[in-house]
């Protein structure tokens, strides 16, 4: 186990360079961020050459109106506008359309309100939703986000298949559901913040049920006999649930999509994980990490050809994930 | 008398298929997914030989399943405005190709799992969700139908599985692309991908 994590994170150190080379932004690109609201464009940031960003503070700029809150390609488009102005009067140019690209969501994030509604003059909105994110650290993202493609295909993947085929399937469900149980206190805090007191309940008795007559929690009898299923919710949902927005979007390396709300509530997750508490003479940083790795490993074999049908249908899988990351916890958070 | 019987009952059997696609929006997904199911669970088409013929079989349904036009509409949003009516007519093209071939894998890798159907809401009163959920042995997966009420019946226009609505997804792709690239550029890029796979 110990010697699993070993090459794991040696892997890593070897991979991150790698990637990072590859997708370094070129040499003389700016790149703007632009708050905006009602009233005012303000705030761009430029990132020259290295990757701190130096910031060029440009005076607020009053719109001449305001925005048009029904449409937001609109505003959009005015706000673009402006921005380049403001920048050719500061003798800022941009270079490479992808920089532009990558921040039109945040601009539009904080500007109007969302309004994709197609042409076709109905008021059909059940699936028009506002999934925008802003995105300021696309090329900390981006990186990452090809650094966990290749940690997957590299890695996680041939260590997955391998493991799938050694391990049958009742076997890989017993290991899931361990760790499913051991992940059950930060559910049960989950739902009691959320006042979720029947779920937090039903949370308590699986925790306690599953620890004791499910065998430490290879056995999901809770569920199996007494029907009673889990209900998901972490701290990222609980702070979304009392109206925390994402903040931004934040590609985490190995863990994948997150954003600074939901990585706040990672780690506010790791203090209700039983596995946190074992002192560092029992359980060494190495073996902690060996025993993620394994459960990575252990998910992974149920979905091995979810991530490549993911890569397969996207145009731009950057775009599609990041979509999907908003899409998929803004129902988290509606639960 | 008897002729006509027998006429009247060759009228329903043909109608039949008919009248099971105009019920209800959650008969109507039941149908076609189980006809899916079918062709996959088919002995006669098992193996790698009938590999093709299985994709054709699913294509069809497809084809009855989904209206693609609604989809293209929706995924495009405002930018359906700026396509001229052939590069809609490509769009559309593109689009279902470009579909079919990412996830027809991922369908024809389903074998014993269940499907359960569970609902239906209105969202409209031309539109409707069916949630459904494929059971396997470790979770459920949800997965909702939205269905746009056609003049043939209930027609699918967004998969949303787990939350993420397939027309969202990819229209906040293409907005991307549209910032600063033509719908000739969209249909390129759309060409290139559909013809590679």
């Amino acid at each position: 186990m110990k010697s699993l994590a070993g090459i794991l994170s040696f892997i890593m150190f070897l991979a991150v360079p790698l990637c990072v080379t590859a997708e370094e932004p070129p040499d003389t690109s700016v790149t703007l961020s632009l708050h905006a609201d009602e009233e005012y464009v303000s705030d761009i940031t430029e990132t020259a050459e290295e990757w701190g960003p130096a910031t060029v503070s440009l005076p607020a700029v009053p719109l001449e109106e305001p925005l048009n809150g029904d449409s937001g390609i609109n505003d959009e488009l005015l706000l673009l506008s402006l921005l380049e102005e403001r920048m050719q009067d500061h003798g800022i140019t941009a270079d490479g359309e992808g920089v532009l690209l990558a921040q039109a969501d945040s601009l539009r994030e904080g500007s109007a309100p969302e309004d994709d509604r197609y042409d076709g003059g109905e008021n059909d909105n059940g699936d028009i939703e506002n999934n925008r994110i802003a995105d300021p650290l696309y090329y900390w993202n981006l990186s990452m986000y090809h650094f966990n493609d290749k940690f997957y295909f590299w890695l996680l993947k041939p260590v997955a298949q391998g493991y799938k085929a050694i391990a049958p399937e009742p076997v890989r469900i017993a290991v899931s559901n361990f760790f499913q149980n051991l992940a059950s206190p930060a559910r049960f805090v989950g739902n009691l913040l959320q006042m979720k007191l029947k779920n937090a309940g039903d949370e308590l008795v699986r925790f306690v049920t599953n620890s004791t007559q499910g065998l430490a929690g290879f056995m999901d009898v809770a569920k199996s006999h007494y029907g009673i299923a889990t209900h998901e919710e972490d701290f990222g949902q609980t702070l979304g649930y009392y109206g925390i927005g994402h903040g931004f979007y934040l590609v985490l390396p190995v863990f994948g999509p997150s954003s600074l709300r939901d990585t706040v509530g990672l780690a506010a997750d790791r203090f209700m994980y039983p596995l946190s508490y074992i002192s560092q003479n029992e359980l060494s940083f190495g073996a902690a990490a060996g025993i993620f790795g394994f459960q990575a490993v252990n998910r992974t074999s149920f979905r091995i050809g979810d991530y490549e049908t993911f890569k397969e249908s996207a145009i731009t899988p950057y775009v599609s994930m990041r979509d999907a990351y908003v899409q998929h916890r803004k129902k988290q958070v509606k639960e | 008398m008897r002729c006509l019987l027998s006429a009247a009952l060759a009228a329903m059997v043909m109608v039949f298929p008919l009248a099971a696609h105009a019920n209800t929006p959650l008969a109507t997904v039941q149908v076609h997914v189980n006809s899916v199911l079918e062709v996959l669970r088919d002995p006669s088409l098992k193996g790698e030989s009938k590999k093709k013929l299985r994709q054709d079989r699913i294509r069809n349904i497809s084809e009855k399943m989904f209206d693609f036009t609604e989809l293209s509409r929706r995924t495009l949003a405002q930018n359906w405005k700026e396509f001229s009516d052939s590069q809609k007519k490509d769009f559309i093209e593109l689009y279902k190709t470009v579909l079919e071939s990412a996830y027809i894998d991922k369908i024809m890798a389903y074998t014993d799992e269940k499907v359960v159907f569970q609902k239906e809401t209105a969202l409209t009163d031309k539109t409707s969700e069916v949630q459904t959920a494929v059971m396997t042995r470790k979770d459920e997966i949800p997965i909702n139908y939205r269905v746009i009420r056609t003049d043939d019946g209930w027609r699918v226009y967004d998969v949303v599985v787990e939350g993420v609505s397939l027309v969202n997804n990819y229209r906040s792709q293409f907005r991307e692309i549209l910032i600063n690239k033509t719908p000739d550029d969209l249909l390129e890029i759309l060409r290139k991908k559909a013809g590679k796979s």
